[in-house]
């Protein structure tokens, strides 16, 4: 009979773990050696909100071994049409808490740090310090570039994403090889303000292609978004990709170029 | 007529009510008289979408021919048969 345990030194896959990953252990490029680099990697989700939540739980279904959450606030009924994993029992409770409390009834082997802070040109360095990748889901530009300042900074890989309606632009910033987030936008859109128009449907999918994203980098297979922007309209059912390119005056990357 | 196709998204598209047009490649060679002739058309609904105060086009546009991004400083041409797509960074999380 199979024992139920996973293996603690992070150094291999247990039977237990082999049985619960069986059907992506199959995926062509991936196998135990892609499981095992998901197993060890720490990941900073910020926030998880209606796209946090869903890359938060797809990358814990997936076996990364860490998720590091940031999101400050306690649960409102304007979050329950998107940000799955938040309840209504759970209304007026931290968004963190519960995040990780649903997160650990799906994997009860994964390592959650809760931070109940949004990320701030204060705060980011210290948020990305533990990470070995991030996926941005934050809601305002201001909390985009901190961490993409400290993605720079630190060379740590970043998984960009945001939406807006039915649209969406998912990249994956890999610093000094890769456009950053201020090679592509110098400055916010000046109309751009926290809330937005969105079906949970939205958020839904493009959390799902954020956290495939992240996976890629992190298990080293596939093509990544290195260098592209996906870019999609749902209301149109249009998907694109668009060669994207390195500023040399970027404020926070130019002097990155070699 | 001689299009070269022009595409928007989010903010913009829903500023000016269309997310695809087209424009006369006789009448527009480069990027700049483009932006000359979209902001004909569209008039002050462009401001703070796609234009600043001034008419210039707003940093946060990423501006791609044939979905590959172009520097709009570097004095771009565009042509017949030539699709353009204007992003505006969308930041919802």
């Amino acid at each position: 009979m199979m024992s139920f345990e996973v293996d603690q030194t992070r150094s291999k896959i247990s039977a237990f773990e082999r049985a619960i990953y069986d059907w992506q252990l199959d995926v062509a490029g991936f196998g135990e050696e892609g499981q095992l680099r998901l197993k060890n990697a720490s990941v900073l989700v910020s926030r998880i909100g209606g796209l946090g939540g869903l890359v938060a739980y797809e990358l814990a279904a997936a076996g990364v071994g860490h998720l590091i959450l940031a999101h400050a606030g306690n649960i409102q009924p304007s979050d329950l049409n998107r940000q799955l994993l938040m309840t209504h029992q759970r209304l007026g409770e931290s968004r963190v808490t519960t995040a990780r409390q649903r997160l650990l009834e799906l994997n009860p082997y994964l390592r959650v740090t809760t931070v109940a802070e949004n990320p701030s040109p204060e705060n980011a360095e210290s948020l990305v310090a533990e990470a070995d990748l991030i996926v941005d889901c934050a809601p305002l530009f201001e909390e985009r570039f901190a961490l993409n300042e400290a993605a720079v900074k630190l060379r740590t890989p970043m998984v960009e994403c945001g939406m807006f309606d039915l649209e969406a632009h998912v990249t994956a910033i890999l610093p000094g090889q890769t456009p950053c987030l201020r090679c592509l936008y110098p400055s916010a859109p000046p109309t751009w303000t926290r809330k937005f128009p969105v079906f949970g449907a939205v958020s839904g999918a493009l959390g799902c292609i954020a956290a495939m994203e992240a996976i890629k980098v992190l298990a080293g297979f596939g093509k990544t978004l290195a260098g592209r922007l996906l870019v999609y309209n749902l209301r149109q059912m249009e998907f694109r990709t668009v060669g994207i390119r390195r500023r040399q005056s970027c404020a926070t990357c130019g002097h990155l170029f070699g | 007529m001689n299009e070269i196709k022009v595409e928007y998204n989010a903010t913009i598209a829903v500023a000016i009510g269309v997310n695809k047009e087209a424009f006369d490649s006789d009448q527009v060679s480069t990027l700049d008289s483009l932006l000359l002739a979209i902001g004909a058309r569209h008039g002050d609904r462009l401001q703070n979408v796609l234009f600043d105060a001034d008419g210039q086009m707003l940093p946060s546009i990423v501006v791609a021919v044939n979905d590959q991004q172009v520097a709009p400083e570097a004095g771009v041409t565009v042509g017949s048969g030539d699709s353009l797509l204007f992003i505006s960074a969308v930041g919802g999380g």
